[in-house]
């Protein structure tokens, strides 16, 4: 018979990209609970409506979180828009997936890296990390910025990207895919990786959709609920888009499918760059917002499916704004993965979850 | 494409029964969001389909008050404690039932509920609005009600000289 | 008897200088070399001296006071092992005291009381499970081919022990990444506070106390390297060449499997440590009694 103690994982953690406390039952190197808490960024941002105006608002979406800020900042302007019935030019359309498909390659990379780490494989954490840089290369050659972008508003963007820009964010485009893939086929088959990932945070088909999980996390576990697939915004301009599934459900499954979803975005962004046309890139949008329209919009972030709503009171802020972020569905699916599992194994299964806390609690 | 989207008002005791017939439909619970209203807390719970998509089905609650009841959906959908918490901690409605309750330990703040509380000049925005609203509404009214009776006058006495050539009539008459 | 005293005496003082400075160099050059490997430039050579020094300087803050001496117990006693070693004395007395260090440094791991230092204190025990039995047996092999436990006996023999003992030098090679707590076996401590346990052992320890147990690690490392390069030097004077190359070459595989291996769990440590130990041992014993 072991002793039971408790160790306390988090908020402070080198391992976690942010903050959130576990209290481990730890009985023999063995998880028996695991009992959650979140609540250490709370910013109340969503009260924030009451001072800032819809258009004003579009700042302090974006700093919700720091690795799905293009993700927010455009999901809040698709919901605006759709609320105003406003059209937003189709050249700005495409530059707004291509920029959002290249946050995703930044955020599955920097989560690579982190994994990576996470297991003691420090050198693939630092040579991903690397190529990441060229990621935020592009994002500063393209908008000024290389974490918050300030590139959206309401109505389309704040400024165009000539076609010089748009051809050099081509070409690290395709040398970035070549590194990548040599090291995504290092990383998947290297047995060190396997052993401690294969069969590792298990959760079948069934127990994904009872919890209700979103993002790489479900899709792991082959539930399709890919938003991309639907066609909203500016991904219905999308050739031929098939979600990436994986059907074992285990840690390895979820390192997989977001590698492979990373060349995926790749050649995403490429086609959005080949196929852009001229024209101009926004509608002006004034106004106050009619009392009691209302909207809902879905997008698919890097961590899974966001939802958003608005309501409007007539003036020009916002009555609500609601922001339903990926991570916050995904908690009860990460308590549920915990369950059982060896001490060792609780950074590589929180880690698989991708968790965004700053996302969860706004 | 915009996003299918329907709303429909529903009362506290059918929330439960909402959430198994969405269940039963193959539809899962995405979110649970509370709005402070003129008339009080707006509870809404959306729902969308798993396979497909068919629209986002959202069922709202009118009128609640800080501190009235509502039945956890956590049994059916377990991914929504942290909604359901949030609900508590920043909106004061008490949830009950919940298979995971932090019992407003959720979020730590420094105040009771403080999504209820509507600062002064959101109040004063919101009045402005309604009276600029109301003023547009009456002049527009007005406006119909303006062109209707000259519009009446014109069709009766088409051969009425205006008042303006009556009185010239008359006092050049005088001055002779 | 006297001699061999003053003789460990002298070797200890010598040890604890030569093996300072060494291994710092040897430390310095790792960090190098491995944020090479990993694409970065990496800190000065001398950095790790500076390290040092910073945390000698930094205030006296523990959990619990005896941490200190037991840190102080585990740092003598090794500094002891490699002066028995480097000597030239009873191997076996030396292997027992690294370990009996090893030992006082566990106790300091537990001696704070916190989840993370005591879970990491239950891995290192788990650690020395898995490399103790082989440093046994090697000594057990050098005194069947040599006829001796002392060390000194090595230079002069004609042949170095490599040739009747490669079995048992390759379970050394293997067993030496446990000791030295490189990646894929830094269970109990890694260099960086990156696992689930926070950095381990060490998590609870700060200024001098953790400024030992660097020290520690350092004359591991040049102990381990002499362990190595025992196995290469015989009578001739050039073997002493070739034991500082195949010292070299070793530690310079520890880092190249340190960078490029993730970190596995205790029973695969154990199994995988067992397993090398006891197949090794035996083709080794096969080996010397055919012969």
């Amino acid at each position: 018979m072991g002793k039971r103690s408790v160790i306390p994982f988090g908020p402070q953690h080198p391992v976690l990209p942010e903050p959130v406390h576990l209290d481990l039952a730890v009985e023999d190197e063995k998880v028996v609970k695991a009992i959650p808490q979140i609540g250490f960024i709370h910013r109340g941002l969503e009260k924030l409506t009451e001072t800032h105006d819809y258009q004003n608002y579009v700042y302090v979406a974006e700093r919700i979180c720091g690795i799905c800020s293009f993700g927010h900042s455009l999901g809040y302007c698709e919901t605006i828009e759709q609320m105003m019935d406003v059209d937003v030019p189709m050249r700005a359309q495409k530059i707004r997936v291509m920029l959002h498909e290249i946050s995703r390659i930044q955020s599955h990379l920097l989560w690579l890296g982190l994994t990576a780490d996470a297991f003691g494989f420090e050198s693939l954490f630092m040579h991903v990390w690397r190529l990441r840089e060229n990621v935020l290369d592009i994002f500063e050659m393209t908008t000024g910025g290389r974490v918050i972008l300030s590139i959206n508003k309401v109505g389309g963007l704040v400024r165009d990207i000539s076609d010089d820009v748009l051809s050099q964010v081509e070409s690290k485009l395709v040398s970035l895919k070549d590194e990548y893939q040599q090291i995504e086929k290092t990383f998947l088959s290297n047995s060190s990786v396997k052993s401690r990932t294969v069969g590792v945070g298990v959760i079948s088909h069934d127990q994904a959709e009872n919890l209700g999980m979103v993002g790489p996390f479900a899709r792991a576990s082959h539930v399709n609920n890919d938003v991309r697939c639907l066609g909203i915004g500016g991904y219905r301009l999308l050739s031929d888009f098939v979600p990436i599934l994986d059907t074992t459900g285990d840690c390895y499954g979820r390192i997989r499918v977001r590698c492979k979803e990373v060349v995926q975005s790749i050649d995403i962004a490429l086609e959005m760059i080949r196929s852009l046309s001229s024209g101009s890139v926004s509608v002006d949008v004034k106004g106050p917002i009619p009392d009691g329209a209302q909207a809902v919009n879905l997008l698919e972030q890097p961590r899974g499916e966001c939802f958003y709503y608005s309501l409007g009171n007539g003036t020009q802020y916002l009555e609500r704004m609601r922001m339903r972020t990926p991570s916050s569905e995904n908690l009860a699916g990460m308590v549920a993965a915990l369950q059982g599992c060896d001490l060792a194994d609780v950074n590589m299964i929180i880690l698989t979850i991708d968790p965004c806390i700053s996302c969860t609690e706004r | 494409m915009t996003v299918k989207q329907n709303y429909h008002s529903i009362d506290v005791s059918q929330i439960l029964t909402t959430a198994q017939k969405e269940k039963d439909e193959g539809r899962r619970c995405i979110q649970i969001c509370c709005t402070t209203t003129d008339d009080g807390i707006d509870v809404m719970y959306s729902y969308r389909d798993f396979n497909g998509f068919s629209g986002v089905e959202n069922f709202v609650v009118h009128g609640l008050s800080k501190g009235d009841e509502i039945p956890s959906i956590q049994e059916f959908f377990p991914s929504q404690f942290p909604f359901e918490n949030e609900a508590h901690d920043l909106f004061g409605i008490n949830v009950t039932n919940m298979k995971l309750d932090f019992e407003g330990n959720f979020y730590k703040l420094g105040e009771d509920a403080p999504m209820t509380v509507i600062s002064t000049e959101q109040l004063k925005r919101k009045e402005r609005a309604k009276k600029i609203a109301a003023a547009m509404k009456a002049k527009q009214q007005k406006q119909n009600a303006q062109q209707s009776p000259v519009a009446k006058k014109e069709t009766s006495s088409p051969t009425q000289q205006s008042p303006g050539t009556n009185n010239k009539s008359s006092s050049e008459k005088k001055g002779e | 008897m006297f001699f061999t005293i003053i003789g460990i005496c002298i070797g200890s003082v010598l040890f604890a200088l030569l093996g300072y400075l060494i291994g710092g160099f040897v430390e310095g050059c790792d960090r190098r070399i491995s944020a090479r490997m990993q694409g970065r430039v990496g800190p000065k050579i001398r950095q790790p001296f500076w390290d040092i020094s910073k945390l000698f300087k930094k205030e006296k803050a523990s959990t619990n006071p005896s941490e200190n001496t037991y840190i102080t117990c585990a740092l003598v006693l090794l500094v002891i092992s490699g002066g028995v070693f480097f000597a030239g004395s009873n191997l076996l007395l030396s292997i027992i005291l690294s370990t009996l260090s090893t030992l006082f440094f566990i106790m300091a791991a537990y001696s704070s009381r916190s989840p993370f230092s005591t879970a990491g204190g239950a891995r290192e025990i788990l650690q020395v499970l898995s490399y103790e039995p082989m440093e046994y047996f090697m000594a057990i092999i050098f005194y069947i081919v040599i006829g001796s436990f002392n060390v000194i006996t090595v230079s002069l023999q004609p042949q170095p022990l490599i040739v009747y003992g490669w079995p048992v030098f390759i379970g050394m090679l293997f067993i030496q990444l446990v000791k030295l707590r490189k990646s894929p076996f830094d269970l109990s401590t890694s260099h960086a506070a990156h696992q689930e346990l926070l950095q381990g052992t060490l998590t609870e320890m700060s200024g001098p106390a953790l400024a030992k147990a660097k020290l520690m690690h350092w004359y591991e490392t040049v102990l381990m390297l002499g362990w190595t390069a025992m196995f290469f030097l015989d009578a001739r004077p050039e073997s002493w060449i070739v034991a500082v190359v195949a010292a070299i070459v070793a530690w310079f595989l520890d880092i190249w499997i340190d960078n490029n291996f993730a970190r596995v769990k205790w029973q695969s440590m154990i199994s995988w440590c067992w397993g090398i130990t006891l197949c090794t041992s035996i083709v080794n014993f096969i080996f010397v009694s055919l012969l």
